[in-house]
């Protein structure tokens, strides 16, 4: 007995041990699924969050910090000068690990950046001594020109090679070469300021030797031509700064805010001379490329102008303003230009310094004033950097990153003035064939192009799905009905890429070769499987019998294809009778339009094709859930059933057929493959049918691929994607919203 | 019934409804016939025409197409037509395909003796076999005698074949595989010696070295033993005389197949059908992926469906379960439920953009920096592969899944929950044995549709991880087996490459309908499976509930 008692204790227990254990498991499983839940739930608001979390610095604004003036070594002055030399001209290595000055004495001093030791030295041997007036360094390429005081210009380049231990960079080798000595002036006049670049095997030397007068000098060693000139600006107006554009263009500004500009091929040429500014023009530079010159004038005033044909059949350039920036209120002193992209940084008289860009005008980082008036700014090679040699002889350093300057509001949304258009224009061009291409980041075209398609597609789309629906819930026997609907499921299935590839490959050659019946085919379709109203009652008796009503199918679906069959084979002659037989030719003649084999029409349709399912789908879901008591007494009153359908059940499934609408359209928005390989995929901005367009999606797939990561275009194209994921999310929500809102209107009637 | 009394109760408004209908269902007619017309005619040998021109040129060729000629303007607009001829031989005249137009032609002719042989590059070969040699010796001359040599020929080249791939493939692969494992162990080496400078890591090095050592002379004895087959087996070649009287000496082992085009039996038609056919789903592609098989691209597909299942099917249910079983019922679940359903509706690139930064650049980077940093800078997970591709088609379908799932749980019966929780079940217990047995099978057809759905996608894969031509499959004989960083092919974008970025679109074409095809099949399937599934389900519960 004992035992017995025992034994059930020791049962009790166990039991209530393992009701323990399983409670225990409930409770975990609730907290496991409740947390499993909720981070699936969080991943996928995450997803939002992380598209644009990508697309967020390019709208954070740049920063940098003033590192202040550089403790370079002193260097010991040459013989017979007193106190340390000031520097003519600046250069820095790409890695930032060198800093070279030329001195008036022509020596070549590196300082090692890190602490400012002097590291080498180079004697500008071809001047034998002869004192340096006048100095620069080309933006690319690092050459160094030295002007005497009997003019003379010394040319050198200097050549920096990495050293790598274990893939790692160490040092630098440095070394300079001579590129000659030019006797630019045969007067031997003081050279006062000197600009010197080599562009595609040609040198070319500028240097001023009087107030109005600029010697040239422009040698090709290859083809061994020479050339010698001399300009002057009109009326003795004083030269007050100038530079050279690919070796062959030579741009002067002058006290009057006047800038000349001259071809210098062969005989030099003044091309254009037009006013700038009231004031002096104090500085002016080429970005890279020489395209866009950039002017600064002695009131703080700075705008960029190029040369452009404005009509086809002009016969010259003109010279057009193309940008403005803000001013920076004292004269400005230096304009250094980037190497990397169209960034530029601008030096004021006060040691105010503005780093901007061309094309989105924004002023994307600004440094106080220092009070030291800058000589010079220049822009690190990796654009990491903005030195500044002060009038006094100092070296000024800046860290900064500014990793998207060409991406702004108005750069993306806007006008814009590109270089070598007619007239501000919205464009996207991400990439170009050349370093010195400028990027066109106009998203315009593309959400126009998206637009564009999605209409096509859904002015094919909608009436069909809708009215197929209709067909389907309100008129077509049950049995077509159960069939039907699996149908356009696997129609909704069919992947896109199948779509676009019958569309791209198949359907755009047929469609250009026979574009007449193919538009025939829009009223030839619908009016003849109309016209089988006719037919239906002159069919045989027997066969009558047999097609119930709602079975009006089977006369249609071979009406319809002989309608199609018609379409085609009447075509050529409506091609004949209304357009002289000669579509494309007509099209061109008559409304100007180009027929683009890839098209609208194309995408129209096969898009329409993609999307006609989803539309069908919800609409025929709200069409047949429209209570049949409704019908019933609209039916009992008498009316018939086109009108019960068109006063009735339209009426009430209307806020479903809208949310169909509404799904279709997003789904078209977002479809990338068909318009991918249906158009294409040139950005233009233009409405015809027979065009194509390129749209956000396919742009996406098209560039992503080719974008490094953490760029300009990647982050521009995470927009794009942003801007898509909203769209479609926003849409979709409301005809949620809208659906289920029916719903619950259907269960109150 | 008279016509006017019809048009007044609006008749005819029903049967212009009924015509949109009809237009679509035409349309979708339509497209499966394009496909299928122009997909199952491709490996069917058809008889080759000789055509002789006016100018006296000639041209031997499979006709493919008929068109009329349009010449917009002109009275004879589209009333001319012309033929396009396959005319192979891509090597001698620099093209595949040739126009001609009806009117040109003088003679038509079907010769005899002619033969396709399809060949390892320039595509087909179209021409008569003249004689067979080995080396200089001649082995066989005359149609006849070739013609009976012919087969054994090609079983022979077929074997050598075989044996070049093995040793190519297999073995120089296992080969070189070790060699780069070798290098990568060096590197790593050296970065331990550089974060530990004290270590002694000679033995390390020297074991290294010493497996480097003997692979390379493997590698060297397999590089011979390739160089003797290759001697016997290349020496035996068929010259073949074209339409145009240019002669084309062949090595056997380059011949893939070859067959007397116009003297063909229906049977044998048949088997030369269904060898290509085979040929196309189990062979790699070759020559730029236009001829040749898929096989790798539907390996991919299925692989990346696969881990795809295995990664959202988890998920979903877990989302569902708690969004139907566990979470409280309010505005707040009502918004989660409609943005779950409102993300199967953002279009599948933004998908691949996120799959793009987020797994391949954030979480791939990351990877590559913490295990792999002695392969940096080549990145080994910090690019497109195909287990980020599962993940992104993953997030793509889990929509799907949840909203499935949720409406399986929610279908099944609450007497049965009832009866489970009365009986002192607890509401895990419930869950687990009672209502998602019941719900399995709503949720199946849910991982079906996503299956479906993830088969058919491809803008997401292009940014994530597929390309035109993939060397190694992500399955195979080198441990870990799977390698999930490796990219893949796949049908879907075969489908778009070959068909626009190939520089031969026009040779492509019909390989590309073929591939769709497959991929339609596998798609319809899915769908199908997955709506019998379904229905099935709604008739159980529709005799069990209540």
């Amino acid at each position: 007995m004992a035992s017995a008692a025992v034994g059930i204790r020791e049962r009790v227990l166990a039991a209530g041990a393992r009701i323990k254990r399983v409670k225990r498991l409930d409770r975990f499983a609730t907290y496991a699924i409740t947390l499993g839940g909720v981070f699936i739930v969080a991943s996928v608001s995450f997803i939002f969050l992380f598209i644009f979390g990508q697309a967020v610095p390019l709208f954070r604004s740049a920063h940098g910090r003033a590192l202040g003036v550089m403790p370079l070594a002193a260097v010991p002055p040459a013989e017979g000068t007193v106190g340390p030399p000031r520097p003519l001209a600046v250069g820095v290595d790409e890695y930032q690990m060198y800093l070279y000055e030329l001195l008036p004495d022509a020596r070549l001093v590196f300082f090692k950046t890190q602490d400012g030791s002097r590291a080498k030295e180079f004697a500008v041997t071809s001047l034998a001594g002869a004192g340096v007036t006048a100095a620069s360094r080309s933006l690319i390429g690092d050459f160094v020109a030295a002007g005497t005081a009997d003019g003379r210009v010394a040319l050198q380049q200097v050549r920096v090679l990495p050293k790598y231990e274990a893939q790692r960079l160490v040092d630098l080798d440095v070394e300079v070469r001579d590129r000659g000595l030019v006797d630019v002036d045969g007067a031997h006049r003081p050279v006062r300021a000197v600009v010197y670049e080599e562009h595609e095997g040609w040198q070319a030397v500028a240097a001023q030797v009087a107030d109005d007068e600029i010697v040239l000098y422009r040698h090709n060693p290859d083809e061994s031509a020479e050339e010698r000139q001399t300009v002057r600006t009109r009326d003795g107006e004083r030269i007050t700064a100038f530079t050279l554009g690919h070796a062959d263009t030579l741009a002067a500004g002058t006290d009057k805010g006047n800038v000349y500009l001259w071809e210098l091929p062969g005989e030099s040429r003044l091309v254009h001379m037009f006013p700038v500014s009231t004031q002096a023009v104090t500085a002016v530079d080429y970005s890279i490329g020489s395209h866009s010159l950039i002017v600064g004038d002695a009131a703080g005033a700075i705008s960029s102008w190029f040369r452009v044909r404005l009509k086809d059949d002009d016969p010259e350039l003109s010279v057009v303003r193309a940008h403005q920036y803000a001013g920076q209120g004292q004269a400005i002193t230096s304009i250094g230009q980037s190497t990397r992209d169209r960034s530029f940084v601008t030096a004021a008289a006060d040691g105010s310094l503005v780093l901007r860009h061309l094309t989105s005008e924004r002023s994307v980082l600004s440094f106080p004033a220092t009070g030291a008036r800058p000589a010079e700014a220049l822009l690190t090679p990796r654009s990491d950097g903005i030195l500044v040699r002060q009038e006094d002889g100092a070296v000024a350093r800046y860290e900064i990153s500014s990793p998207h300057p060409e991406v702004s509001w108005r750069a993306l949304f806007g006008k814009v003035w590109y270089e070598g258009y007619a007239q501000p224009e919205y464009v996207w061009q991400s990439t170009g064939a050349t370093d010195d291409f400028e990027s066109k980041f106009s998203l315009v075209p593309l959400v126009f192009g998206t637009i564009k398609g999605t209409l096509y597609a859904m002015l094919f789309a909608v009436p069909l799905a809708i009215m197929a629906a209709l067909y389907t819930s309100q008129f077509a026997h049950p049995s077509i009905r159960q069939r039907i609907k699996p149908m356009v499921e696997i129609m909704a299935a069919l992947p896109s890429v199948v779509v676009g590839f019958i569309a791209g490959l198949w359907l755009a050659s047929r469609v250009e070769m026979h574009v007449v019946p193919v538009l025939l085919m829009f009223a030839f379709l619908p009016a003849m499987g109309t016209a089988g109203v006719l037919v239906w009652d002159r069919l045989p008796h027997g066969l009558r019998k047999r097609l119930k009503p709602g079975m009006e199918l089977a006369v249609i679906v071979p009406l319809a294809a002989l309608g199609a069959w018609l379409a085609l084979r009447l075509g050529p002659g409506v091609e004949g009778l209304a357009f002289g037989g000669d579509f494309k030719g007509w099209l061109h003649t008559a409304l100007g339009l180009v027929y683009d084999q890839r098209n609208s029409l194309v995408v129209g349709l096969a898009m329409g094709f993609a999307v006609i399912p989803i539309i069908f789908t919800i609409s025929e879901d709200s069409f047949s859930s429209v209570p049949s008591h409704l019908t019933a007494a609209s039916l009992a009153l008498g009316a018939s059933r086109w009108q019960t359908a068109l006063r009735v059940v339209l009426p009430t499934a209307s806020p479903g057929i809208f949310s169909a609408v509404m799904v279709g359209f997003g789904r078209a928005v977002g479809e990338t493959m068909i318009v991918l390989m249906a158009t294409g995929n040139t950005p233009v901005l233009d409405w015809s049918i027979f065009n194509g367009m390129r749209t956000l999606s396919a742009n996406i797939a098209v560039e992503i691929p080719e974008a490094p990561y953490g760029g300009t275009l990647y982050r521009v194209l995470f927009l794009a994607g942003g801007v898509l994921f909203l769209m479609t999310f926003f849409v979709n929500t409301v005809a949620e919203l809208i659906r289920q809102r029916l719903r619950e209107r259907y269960r109150a009637l | 019934m008279s016509l006017r009394k019809s048009i007044q109760r609006g008749d005819h408004l029903i049967w212009f409804t009924g015509s949109a209908l009809g237009a679509c269902l035409l349309m979708i007619a339509g497209l499966i016939a394009v496909i299928l017309f122009n997909g199952l005619g491709f490996f069917w040998p058809s008889p080759l025409v000789k055509v002789t021109l006016k100018d006296g040129a000639v041209f031997l060729g499979e006709q493919v197409n008929r068109e009329p000629i349009p010449n917009p303007g002109h009275p004879d607009h589209l009333e001319k037509h012309r033929i396009q001829l396959k005319v192979g031989n891509r090597d001698l005249l620099g093209f595949d395909f040739k126009w001609i137009d009806e009117a040109d032609i003088t003679a038509t002719e079907r010769p005899g003796g002619v033969f396709v042989v399809e060949r390892r590059e320039y595509g087909p070969l179209l021409g008569t076999p003249e004689v067979v040699k080995q080396g200089d010796r001649v082995l066989y001359q005359g149609a006849d005698a070739i013609r009976q040599a012919l087969p054994l020929l090609l079983a022979q080249a077929s074997r050598d074949r075989a044996a070049v791939n093995r040793i190519e493939k297999d073995e120089i692969g296992a080969i070189n595989y070790r060699i780069e494992k070798g290098r990568l162990r060096s590197k790593k080496i050296d970065f331990r010696a550089q974060k530990e400078p004290g270590r002694d890591l000679t033995a390390e090095r020297a074991e290294v070295e010493r497996v480097t050592a003997e692979a390379q002379k493997e590698y060297q004895a397999k590089q011979d033993e390739l160089a003797r087959i290759m001697e016997t087996a290349a020496s035996t070649s068929v010259t073949f005389r074209t339409a145009d009287g240019a002669e084309k000496e062949l090595r056997a082992l380059d011949i893939y197949r070859a067959y007397p085009a116009n003297e063909l039996g229906w049977f044998q038609r048949l088997r030369i059908y269904l060898g290509r056919l085979w040929t196309f789903v189990a062979d790699d592609p070759r020559e730029s992926n236009t001829e040749g098989g898929i096989f790798p691209a539907i390996f991919g597909t299925v692989m990346m469906v696969f881990i795809m299942s295995l990664i959202v099917v988890p998920l979903g249910v877990l989302a569902a379960l708690y969004l139907r079983e566990y979470a409280k019922q309010g505005p707040l679940v009502r918004i989660v439920r409609i943005a779950v359903n409102n993300l199967a509706g953002v279009p599948s690139i933004v998908f691949g953009v996120f799959g793009l930064g987020f797994f391949v650049y954030f979480m791939g980077g990351s990877i590559d920096r913490i295990f792999f940093p002695e392969a940096l800078p080549t990145p080994t997970y910090g690019t497109g592969g195909i287990l980020w591709a599962s993940l992104t088609l993953a997030l793509l379908t889990v929509p799907v899944v949840i909203v499935a799932s949720e409406e399986a749980l929610a279908a099944v019966p609450r007497s049965m929950r009832e009866a489970s929780l009365a009986m002192g079940a607890t509401k895990f217990q419930t869950i687990l044995r009672v209502v998602l047995p019941a719900a399995a099978p709503g949720i199946l057809t849910g991982l079906i549709l996503a299956m479906a759905r993830g088969a058919g996608e491809v803008a997401p894969l292009m940014l994530t991880g597929v390309v035109k031509l993939a060397p190694d499959l992500p399955v195979d004989g080198f441990f870990p087996f799977f390698h999930l960083d490796r990219k893949f092919m796949h049908l879907g974008f075969h489908i778009y490459d070959v068909g626009f970025q190939s520089p031969n679109v026009e040779a492509a074409k019909p390989m590309v309908y073929t591939t769709t095809i497959l991929l339609l099949m596998v798609v319809v399937a899915l769908n199908f499976a997955a709506i019998v599934v379904r229905n099935r389900l709604r008739r159980r519960y529709q005799t069990s509930a209540f």
